[in-house]
């Protein structure tokens, strides 16, 4: 499948989608689990998957042995699965506005999204996994500036370069932070959980970018802004509660484990230990906390209309509900 | 996009209903993601 059947394809499944009568059925369990699978189903990734292989032989030659044996990581390889269906969910939004965006230019975003996840990936992973690998810094650089330079190609915008700083800003005030209190302790608050949101924020500019090309207004643009982040902040503690021991090991005490190496600093970091801090009044702190991240986003997307951020928010909510069990 | 709509409150309304009954009924709870668990799935 090539870029143009895919779209074709993709295309396709929206205007099923939008025209499917569900009048029938009140099993909108069945009906959502239908949605998601033709969004985000084999095909679409199977196409992900060879466009990765085309990208890397086409763009990184002299790095395609590196980035092949990088792909075969599971810190790696499992975005891999989860890039198509947000991909998707880009495009899918992009069609239901009707975006004055062609499909050159959606071919270019979909590689656009492809290496700058892999790019900030990388780069992630050799800071917090200690991997000891620090020429693939180098290629993570490498691959988000070839991001950016599709990103300059695609949006036209005169205050393109004030957009993406903004948010280039927000996610290096976040690692930097990370970083900069490694083996001290956690720099956020649970006053501003936001800000944990900015990890993903140079993700954001292309929605802002999306937005601006609309023709939307500051509001709509300030929702998207204000939503996402405080979305990606509610991702980012569920990913910080099942990563907690492996983070501490690394030396980063996320939110959800804030006072831990205090209190624990020279001791061994076991799952008992770390299962143990997460007592009863800390998991209702998470727990919390993640709803109001989520309200806010709700609350923005709610505003602005945007049934397909709200379909997605919606899930992901679901979602972190699956992960919890009542014990009385 | 009227029949995504119904879909879209229905989850809406399962969320609702299980947030209220943690933090109205004060019920005490275990939070546990396995660590691929976000990775694997996106929507369902």
């Amino acid at each position: 499948m090539n870029y143009k059947e895919f779209l074709q394809s993709l295309f396709k499944i929206f205007n099923d989608l939008k025209n499917k009568n569900f009048d029938d059925s009140n099993d909108f369990e069945s009906i959502r689990k239908h949605i998601f699978d033709e969004i985000s189903g084999p095909q679409i990734r199977d196409f992900y998957l060879n466009r990765i292989d085309q990208i890397i032989d086409e763009r990184f030659p002299f790095f395609a042995k590196d980035l092949m044996e990088l792909r075969k990581d599971d810190d790696i390889s499992q975005y891999e699965f989860s890039i198509s269906g947000f991909t998707c969910i880009i495009i899918f939004w992009i069609w239901e506005n009707r975006n004055d965006i062609n499909d050159e230019e959606i071919y270019k975003l979909i590689e656009a999204i492809l290496l700058g996840t892999f790019g900030y990936r990388i780069i992630d992973i050799q800071h917090d996994l200690n991997k000891n690998n620090q020429h693939l810094l180098y290629l993570g650089k490498y691959l988000i500036q070839v991001h950016q330079t599709l990103i300059l190609e695609i949006f036209k915008d005169p205050k393109i370069n004030e957009v993406m700083n903004k948010y280039i800003e927000k996610y290096t005030i976040a690692e930097y932070l990370e970083k900069k209190n490694k083996w001290i302790g956690c720099p956020f608050s649970w006053e501003d959980p936001a800000i944990l949101g900015y990890k993903a924020a140079p993700f954001f500019y292309i929605l802002e970018l999306l937005a601006r090309k609309q023709g939307k207004d500051e509001k709509y643009i300030n929702n998207v802004e204000k939503g996402f982040i405080a979305f990606a902040a509610a991702i980012q503690m569920m990913d910080d509660v099942s990563d907690a021991k492996t983070d501490l090991q690394n030396g980063i005490e996320s939110l959800v484990m804030k006072g831990f190496l205090k209190e624990y600093g020279s001791a061994e970091i076991t799952e008992k230990l770390v299962e143990n801090y997460l007592d009863d009044e800390r998991t209702m702190l998470i727990f919390k906390t993640t709803e109001k991240l989520f309200d806010i986003a709700r609350d923005s997307f709610t505003e602005n209309n945007d049934l397909i951020f709200l379909l997605n928010l919606e899930s992901y909510n679901e979602r972190f509900h699956k992960g919890i069990t009542i014990i009385n | 996009m009227k029949e995504l709509e119904k879909v879209l409150n229905s989850i809406k309304e399962k969320n609702s209903i299980f947030r209220k009954k943690i933090e109205n009924e004060e019920k005490k709870i275990k939070i546990k993601f396995s660590s691929l668990w976000f990775y694997n799935w996106f929507f369902g």
